[in-house]
């Protein structure tokens, strides 16, 4: 090969070379552009679709998390449901905070199984009582207020009413407390959005005790940081929640999938039983834990935010009554209906008690009451009429 | 497992990675081990019963080939897949059939403690209904003077593939045998299609088949309180749910054989946009089955030169034994006896249409298409009746509320309007609009699109993801299992 034809080949090769380098750079450039052009345009079409819009909670330093207010979300995850939150940060239709005229408020303070968001907002018995109550032609108009938030634990409905509620100057208080109110009072040893909230114990002459370090540890921590920082990608961008989305099921699968193969080293072949046996030896332990020294501890924690929150609803002139919420059965605990109701009576609070309720309600064979462990339409009307039948018997509407 | 889980979406890669790191019989050990890992991640046990049929088949063929002439050994082999079928599938419904006719002998035979304590604890292997027919049609075409697979290793992974292994298409050996022959090497057009096919098939699952299922079990749970547009409602999105179910679960086994290098057959091919008759709905309609049901159900019973009242009468058996085989209870034969009817009266049709020339005229019409299309798809939804209900009376109930005017109380329609399934029923209906080519459709003006988003493969990696995080934000939080699988 002469020297001119070697120089020529190599002068080829290597051109050739730079636009097959071209090419793949304007492959990569291409594909990031589609990439990008295409997640912009699937935002407003999930929006317009109102999925992926599930994350509802925003940081709250004094209660641990709150609503997001104005948020508009579909909850797809047990029921189903569209709806957004009020403008105060409320599962409610719009309120104002200063009382109106010949107006009675009713302020409930609860959970996720009050918030009700596994059906419309026109089905959950808070909204279902205020259309009863103001059906007649009384003069008096009935507002019944919804302050509750999911995940929330007794000691945070006692926050939220000091904090929120009673600047709505309410008439009556219904704090609700829900099946495994009183083990959900316990710390935890996992970190993370919602397991730090505020925690509470008893001091030795029995007053409540806050306890906002791990709360505040976490704020502090990068994972907090991160939070706080991504608050107006979490409350505006539903790809955002969708990878939070992601990241959790991922996570959930990685931690499964460690116990499955644990399961399977050791020679048990049938995951699903295993998984299933799991299960109900938690549900187990869980039930009539009644002597467990943590329950009887947690019932004194317990008896402590009851007494603190009936005290502030005396000083702002409203009654109170504790409403001890049903599950169904796979959840129920009788010992823990038991340490409620002998709170009531030490503490000489209006109490309400569905259980047996319910429990005659399923003997008459009606067991539609539950989407999952939350109430479903059925759940949300049987609460409403007992709750209703209760606040009459009990005079607590006027 | 099922396809559109997360174990799936690490189990593939993991298969992809292994299977091409590997090369020749080892490849095939990788495969067949993977497809074992899939089928035992539902129910370890039956691992065994698909262990033992693939034996049983490998050696009955070999037989069968060896003692060609010898009907006694193909008969056997039958034997055994369609008891093991029986056992498996058709115990409860043949029990309770058997001792409803002989209701007067029941009384001296604990029917409920005999029910109790030995039928109803079988639990149905997933896919046998595939896979049993799979073998059916492997020893029958031995017989019929086919090679059989010498290679044991071949034919177990013939026997368990796992992206046909559950829900199908069913396989043809000679395809799939040749295929495992072939020297395979990693191609881009694979990839890109295998992907493509499995994202889209990932979206009509969990994106419209899923969310179509909350508005027909809200259907389901009313049924006797249904008004009139209320079942017609149910019937439109039942009928699309179970097509995006399946077909979805079909793309995702395909696109899944593709990544592996294997083309499996097509099973659906625009059943409801483009058959004018249900002749031909048949044949775009889980096309694996009706040409299995054709050829080693209906052709042995006519031949080739039956007379029309043969022919006809054949029709209408081989589909009562298609909807037999869609379930094990009464309305699936009735599903499957009203389409044999049908079936029979379009061929009527047809002949009549042949024989005047006014009727060709008019069958000759460019609006004829469309409405034919449609006409077809309303026999088709009105027959669904006898699928989707859990028994005849329930299917006339149903019937007689879609034809007489009465009020609506469960308000299905505001709830399917309502629902998050339109916004990706539009963007399906406009993915269908560029890149698919229906014939009766003037599309041509949407094809430079088509052109743009797939000039090459970045555009489309950049689409598939897309379509990929799409379903993942339109899933309901609690995935449905795939329809077909209870077959």
């Amino acid at each position: 090969m002469s020297q001119a034809t070697f120089a020529k080949g190599h002068i080829e090769s290597t051109r050739a070379r730079v636009r097959r380098t071209d090419s793949k750079w304007l492959l990569i450039a291409q594909f990031i552009v589609f990439l990008i052009g295409g997640l912009i345009l699937l935002e407003p079409i999930l929006s317009l679709a109102g999925v992926a819009d599930e994350e509802v909670l925003e940081i709250d330093e004094k209660t641990g998390w709150t609503l997001m207010p104005g948020r508009t979300f579909t909850y797809r995850t047990e029921g189903y449901s569209r709806s957004t939150i009020n403008s105060l940060g409320m599962r409610d239709v719009e309120r104002t905070v200063a009382k109106p005229a010949n107006t009675y408020r009713i302020a409930v303070l609860g959970c996720s199984l009050t918030e009700g968001k596994q059906v419309d907002l026109d089905k959950t018995y808070c909204q279902l009582l205020e259309k009863r109550l103001n059906k007649g032609n009384s003069p008096v108009k009935y507002e019944v207020l919804n302050f509750a938030v999911s995940a929330y634990s007794l000691g945070q409905e006692y926050l939220r009413l000091k904090h929120k509620a009673l600047q709505f100057k309410p008439d009556l208080v219904i704090f609700t407390a829900r099946p495994n109110s009183l083990l959900f009072m316990g710390p935890t040893l996992k970190t993370g959005f919602l397991h730090s909230p505020p925690l509470f114990g008893v001091l030795p002459d029995g007053t409540l005790f806050e306890d906002h370090n791990k709360q505040k540890m976490w704020l502090a921590s990068a994972d907090g940081i991160r939070t706080k920082n991504s608050h107006w990608l979490r409350r505006n961008s539903r790809l955002w929640g969708l990878a939070g989305r992601c990241v959790l099921s991922i996570d959930e699968f990685y931690d499964a999938t460690v116990i499955h193969l644990r399961k399977l080293w050791s020679g048990e072949f049938s995951v699903e039983q295993t998984a299933k046996n799991d299960t109900e030896k938690k549900l187990s332990n869980n039930r009539n834990s009644k002597f467990r020294p943590e329950m009887v501890f947690l019932g004194r924690v317990a008896e402590a935010v009851l007494k603190a929150a009936k005290n502030d609803c005396q000083k702002a002139d409203c009654k109170f009554v504790l409403a001890y919420l049903p599950a169904s059965a796979k959840y129920r605990d009788p010992a823990e209906r038991e340490i409620f109701e002998s709170i009531a009576q030490r503490q000489k609070l209006n109490f309400i008690d569905f259980n047996p309720e319910f429990d005659r309600l399923e003997k008459e064979g009606n067991n539609n009451f539950y989407v999952v462990v939350h109430f479903s339409k059925a759940g949300n009307d049987a609460v409403e009429k007992y709750l209703y039948r209760q606040l009459v018997l009990q005079d607590l509407l006027k | 497992m099922v396809f559109s889980s997360l174990n799936y979406l690490f189990f593939l890669p993991v298969v992809f990675f292994a299977y091409w790191l590997t090369s020749g019989s080892l490849r095939k050990v990788v495969l067949l081990i993977a497809s074992y890992i899939f089928y035992m991640s539902w129910l370890p046990a039956y691992g065994l019963l698909l262990l033992a049929m693939t034996l049983f088949n490998y050696f009955a063929a070999l037989f069968i080939d060896r003692y060609r002439g010898q009907k006694i050994l193909l008969w056997l082999a039958l034997s055994f897949n369609l008891l093991i079928l029986a056992y498996y599938k058709y115990a409860e419904f043949l029990c309770r059939s058997f001792f409803t006719l002989i209701s007067p002998a029941q009384k001296a035979f604990n029917f409920t403690a005999f029910h109790d304590n030995h039928v109803s604890t079988i639990i149905l292997p997933l896919g046998i209904s595939f896979f049993a027919f799979e073998f059916i049609h492997y020893c029958i075409d031995v017989h019929r003077g086919g090679r059989p697979i010498k290679n044991p290793l071949d034919f177990a992974l013939f026997s368990s593939f796992f992206p046909s292994q559950i829900s199908g298409p069913i396989k043809r050996y000679q395809q799939f045998a040749e295929q495992l022959s072939e020297r395979k090497t990693l191609s881009q057009e694979d990839v890109s299609a295998g992907c493509g096919l499995i994202v889209r098939g990932l979206f009509k699952k969990v994106a419209l088949a899923d969310n179509l299922a909350s508005i027909t079990s809200v259907g389901m749970n009313n049924w006797h309180s249904l008004g009139t547009l209320d079942a017609w409602v149910l019937m439109v999105v039942f009928v699309w749910q179970v097509y995006f179910d399946f077909s979805g679960y079909t793309d995702m086994g395909i696109g899944s054989a593709r990544l592996l290098g294997f083309q499996i057959p097509n099973n659906f091919d625009l059943p409801y946009i483009a058959s004018k008759n249900l002749i031909e709905f048949w044949q775009r309609w889980h096309i694996t089955l009706s040409t299995w049901l054709r050829d080693y159900v209906q052709l042995p019973m006519t031949g080739f030169r039956a007379s029309r009242l043969r022919f006809n009468l054949a029709t209408v058996v081989t589909m009562s034994a298609c909807g037999l085989w869609h379930g094990a209870a009464w309305h699936f034969v009735a599903w499957g006896f009203a389409h044999g009817l049908i079936l029979v009266a379009t061929r009527e049709y047809l002949q009549m249409v042949k024989a005047s020339s006014a009727l060709r005229q008019i069958h000759a019409q460019s609006w004829m298409v469309p409405v034919a299309c449609l006409g077809t798809f309303l026999l088709v939804l009105i027959a669904q009746t006898l699928f989707l209900a859990r028994s005849v009376p329930d299917a006339f109930h149903l019937l007689i509320t879609m034809l007489t005017p009465c009020r609506s109380a469960v308000d299905l329609s505001v709830r399917a309007l309502e629902s998050p399934v339109v916004v990706p029923l539009i963007l399906y209906a406009i993915w269908g609009l560029v890149f698919v080519e229906i014939s009766w459709l003037p599309l041509a003006a949407l094809r430079p699109i088509k052109e743009f988003l797939s000039a090459n493969s970045a555009r489309k990696a950049a689409l598939y993801i897309c379509i990929f995080v799409a379903s993942i934000a339109f899933a309901p939080s609690f995935a449905n299992p795939f329809i077909y699988f209870q077959f």
